[in-house]
């Protein structure tokens, strides 16, 4: 068998964590910022974390097909290899917890219950558990089975809207809305956050080869279906008025009104949608465990794993309300997007510098 | 396990064979025969040995027959041993008895070894002295001779107990292909696949599992198309079992499978061996199992648990819709009573108003819950069809009448129970009769309860949750150590996924290659020549 099929898993693995993050910014930032320019914004960005991935893959070249974690060993010794992947356990964690946090609002608003959020954080995090404590592989077994069904859910979802696109709806694009989104892209939106995950994957790719296919594959299908999906919102809503995480879904899907019987569809893709954001939240789990235990055996990897799934649903249980937890969010995101490509930049570049001495 | 292999299919790897140096169990080592006590050579004390292990006397069918031949002018003293029923009595008179009593006085027999070379005229006989082998070989239909003089005993292979022919597959019936099916004997089974595979590279290699039971097995597989590894596992498997007894593929499969506590089955089962042999062309092995009709086919995928034997026969614009409705009629059985729950618990809103009112109506007079009813409604399902399994069939229309006067009018009627919920019950049935593997359809009536449950508490979050959890744990099942969701997951290097959608038999080029055969095309590049 080549090694071909590692970069579609690991591909679908990365696109995961990143598009199910993306949405969850997306009605906020198109209030605050951009608009209905945001299809715009979503292109730069996928344009230029494309132009920061390459070079951030030329500066790792020499160093291929090892992790990112024996790398930083070697840029910046075993004591800022450890305060680095402490950086990363905290910051995936975070990312992990706060999503959970929104998501399960977003659920109890969806389901109108008088349930908890609790129990939703509960309910969820115990399907992610199981994932995250099977491995890796089994994570990435999940994601390639349940990716084609997001894929297609929003296809159709974009598909049945057609009659309700409006033109108008992306009109005008030079105005505030496009002045902030330029400012956006340079101060804020370098490249995605977890576009770091396919470094520390990279060894279970074998090349740089297929390092390079892999971060081409990943790349492509979250350009088409972040902008693909964005502009099918941008086209149908004439402008978001809520910062609710679930808004594009709810909203597109309430248009389509194909009969009586498919009047509402927005809980079906939701909840789609939620098994998405599952497999996101495995794979971050995975990751961190795997940092945490700082070995390449399954066995100690596993032990961590409930760990970080107890620190998780704790951390995720401390903001006092949503608005707390995505404003956090928020802020996470903006360090992260500027810190998680710099980073590997400055470690590949230091290692590159301490490679050539330790030559000379 | 090697975390580098995680994501890339290797077959050395990904198979996991992690037990590979594993010895058999104490106590259960010995499987073969071979070795062990043997005759003595004494004519007067192997009688006694042989009377004793073979229990003479105190088992009413083993009989014995002496006699005498001549050899080298001089008559010897003989014995036959063989059980009642097992023999052909009129092969043991006429084609051993009758020449050795008659012929040897007619012709010159100079030696012993002449008994073999002119008066017996089996096809299949053997000399040897382990009493292990004798003992195996008079329990499975030969008769043991035993000839004053001789160094060794004779096994003669004279089988000829009653059994069923070859008939029509029960399980797996076709509109369009052939009709043959496995029948309880093994030999007959082997050849019927040999029969349809003329090729000198099918090999068939046999075992005897169960201590006491030395039940005979025969693995098959061509020799030049299946993985070695994948071979040598399913052997070294099958070698260190330890039991006492065997009588079916289904309990040896459950001594095989990788993971125990899932409810996904392992191996594929038919009763056809034409689709045995495609399995073995594809590059697969095929468990036989002496006095089971089912022979099991290593390893299987998930998605070929919900392919049909006809499907192979159906041109390709009809497989592929006939899968898709299997699809459909699968995730039916398992998902619409929870769905049900879910959509009547939680999200009532994705009904139009005019089908909300109307179920709240039909509701009305039901004093359960929605969940209560339809455990009601489902252990009843389970109840009539697992009584029309056992009743006889005489009574078979009976039941269908009670079954459905008590589920049907009855129970509507009483209020006990809602007509749409009869609607959904039905559907579900229905659904699941469609499946076409059975074990896959008995997993989908054991989830379904905990698809109700995840249903009615947390609606589409719960059946969602159980659905991750749910293909969680089926990608991660292997069959003889190859995954189970391939080829989707893990991705093999084909990427044209055929489970989904099979292309026109001239397309299907290569084999599957989540096994990696040792042939991978299955045909020329261009199949149908006369196309220029």
């Amino acid at each position: 068998m080549k090694q071909k099929s590692g970069s579609i898993s690991i591909a679908i693995l990365c696109s995961c964590a990143i598009l199910s993050k993306y949405l969850v910014i997306l009605p906020e930032y198109m209030v605050k910022y951009v608009g209905n320019a945001a299809w715009l914004d979503v292109l730069a960005k996928c344009i230029i974390a494309t132009v920061s991935l390459s070079i951030v893959l030329w500066l790792y070249k020499p160093f291929a097909p090892d992790s990112i974690t024996d790398i930083f060993s070697l840029a910046f010794g075993k004591f800022g290899k450890a305060a680095i992947s402490y950086f990363y356990i905290i910051t995936f964690t975070l990312f992990n917890a706060l999503l959970l946090r929104l998501l399960a609002e977003a659920l109890s608003t969806v389901m109108a219950t008088t349930a908890p959020d609790e129990f939703f954080i509960l309910f969820i995090l115990t399907s992610v558990f199981a994932a995250a404590y099977c491995g890796t592989r089994a994570t990435s077994n999940l994601s390639n089975i349940i990716f084609p069904f997001v894929a297609v859910t929003i296809l159709t979802v974009s598909l049945a809207l057609f009659p309700h696109y409006r033109t108008d709806n992306l009109m005008p694009i030079f105005g505030e809305s496009t002045k902030r989104l330029i400012h956006g892209i340079f101060v804020k939106h370098f490249g995605f956050a977890e576009t770091i995950l396919l470094f520390f994957f990279a060894p279970l790719l074998g090349s740089y080869r297929e390092l390079k296919k892999c971060s081409a594959i990943t790349y492509i299908v979250i350009t088409l279906i972040s902008v693909g999906f964005t502009l099918a919102y941008c086209l149908t809503v004439p402008y978001p008025a809520s910062k609710n995480f679930f808004l594009p879904f709810y909203q597109m899907t309430r248009m389509i009104k194909s009969g009586a019987f498919l009047q509402r569809l927005e809980p079906i893709v939701v909840f789609v949608w939620t098994a998405f954001v599952m497999c996101s939240m495995s794979i971050l789990i995975s990751v961190t465990s795997k940092l945490a235990s700082n070995s390449k055996s399954q066995i100690e990897e596993k032990s961590f794993v409930p760990i970080i799934t107890l620190i998780t649903l704790f951390t995720a249980l401390i903001p006092a309300s949503e608005s707390i937890a995505f404003s956090f969010y928020e802020k996470l995101l903006s360090i992260s997007s500027l810190l998680f490509p710099t980073l590997p930049v400055i470690t590949f570049i230091t290692a590159r510098i301490r490679k050539r001495r330790a030559a000379k | 396990m090697n975390f580098k292999n995680l994501f890339i299919y290797k077959h050395n790897s990904v198979e996991n064979f992690t037990i590979k140096n594993a010895t058999p169990a104490e106590n259960y080592s010995v499987q073969k025969n071979e070795g062990g006590p043997s005759l003595s050579g004494s004519f007067r004390k192997d009688y006694k040995t042989l009377s004793e292990e073979f229990a003479f006397g105190k088992s009413g069918d083993v009989k014995k027959r002496e006699f005498t031949i001549r050899i080298d002018e001089s008559d010897r003293k003989a014995v036959i041993f063989f059980i009642d029923g097992l023999v052909n009595k009129e092969f043991l008179n006429n084609f051993i008895l009758k020449p050795l009593m008659l012929k040897s006085r007619e012709i010159e027999v100079s030696s012993f070894r002449s008994i073999g070379e002119i008066l017996l005229s089996q096809s299949e006989y053997k000399e040897t002295n382990v009493i292990g082998d004798l003992t195996f070989d008079l329990n499975f239909g030969s008769c043991i001779m035993l000839v004053d003089g001789a160094k060794t005993a004779y096994s003669l292979d004279v089988k000829g107990w009653q059994h069923r022919g070859v008939e029509s597959p029960q399980t797996e019936r076709i509109i369009r292909g052939p009709n043959d099916a496995f029948s309880e004997q093994l030999r007959e089974n082997t050849a019927l696949i040999r029969h349809l595979i003329r090729n000198k590279s099918l090999m068939c290699r046999e075992f005897k599992v169960g201590k006491i039971s030395q039940t005979p097995v025969s693995v098959m597989y061509i020799e030049n198309v299946a993985n070695a590894s994948l071979v040598e596992e399913t052997l070294r498997r099958i070698e260190s079992i330890g039991v006492d007894y065997i009588f079916a593929a289904a309990e040896i499969e459950q001594l095989l499978e990788d993971k125990t506590f899932t409810t996904i089955p392992q191996f594929l089962s038919t009763e056809r061996p034409d689709r045995a042999s495609r399995a073995l062309l594809d590059g697969k092995l095929v468990i036989l199992v002496d006095g089971s009709p089912f022979v099991l086919i290593v390893p299987t995928t998930v998605f070929e648990l919900n392919e049909a034997a006809e499907d192979n026969y159906l041109r390709f614009p009809y497989v592929n819709f006939i899968r898709t409705i299997r699809w459909i009629a699968f995730m039916l059985s398992l998902l619409l009573p929870g769905l049900y729950v879910a959509v009547v618990s939680f999200h009532s809103e994705l009904l139009p108003t005019g089908i909300l009112m109307s179920i709240i109506a039909s509701r009305e007079p039901v004093p359960f819950p929605s969940l209560l009813e339809i455990i009601i409604m489902e252990i009843c399902l389970e109840i009539i069809r697992e009584a029309s399994i056992r009743v006889p069939e005489a009574s078979g229309s009976t039941l269908s009448i009670v079954g459905a006067l008590i589920l049907g009018q009855a129970a509507v009627s009483a209020g006990i129970v809602s007509p749409i919920l009869i609607i959904i019950v039905s559907i579900t049935a229905i659904g699941s009769f469609a499946t076409p593997n059975y074990y896959l359809g008995l997993s989908a009536r054991i989830l379904r309860f905990a698809y109700i449950f995840l249903g009615a508490t947390a609606g589409f979050l719960g059946i969602i949750s159980g659905l991750f959890v749910n293909i969680l744990l089926w990608t991660n099942a292997t069959s003889m150590g190859v995954p189970m969701g391939a080829p989707f997951a893990p991705m093999t290097n084909k990427g044209i996924p055929s489970p989904l959608f099979l292309p026109p038999i001239w397309k299907q080029e290569n084999r599957e290659d989540y096994i990696n055969p040792r042939r991978k095309r299955r045909q020329a590049h261009i199949s149908r020549k006369w196309k220029g």
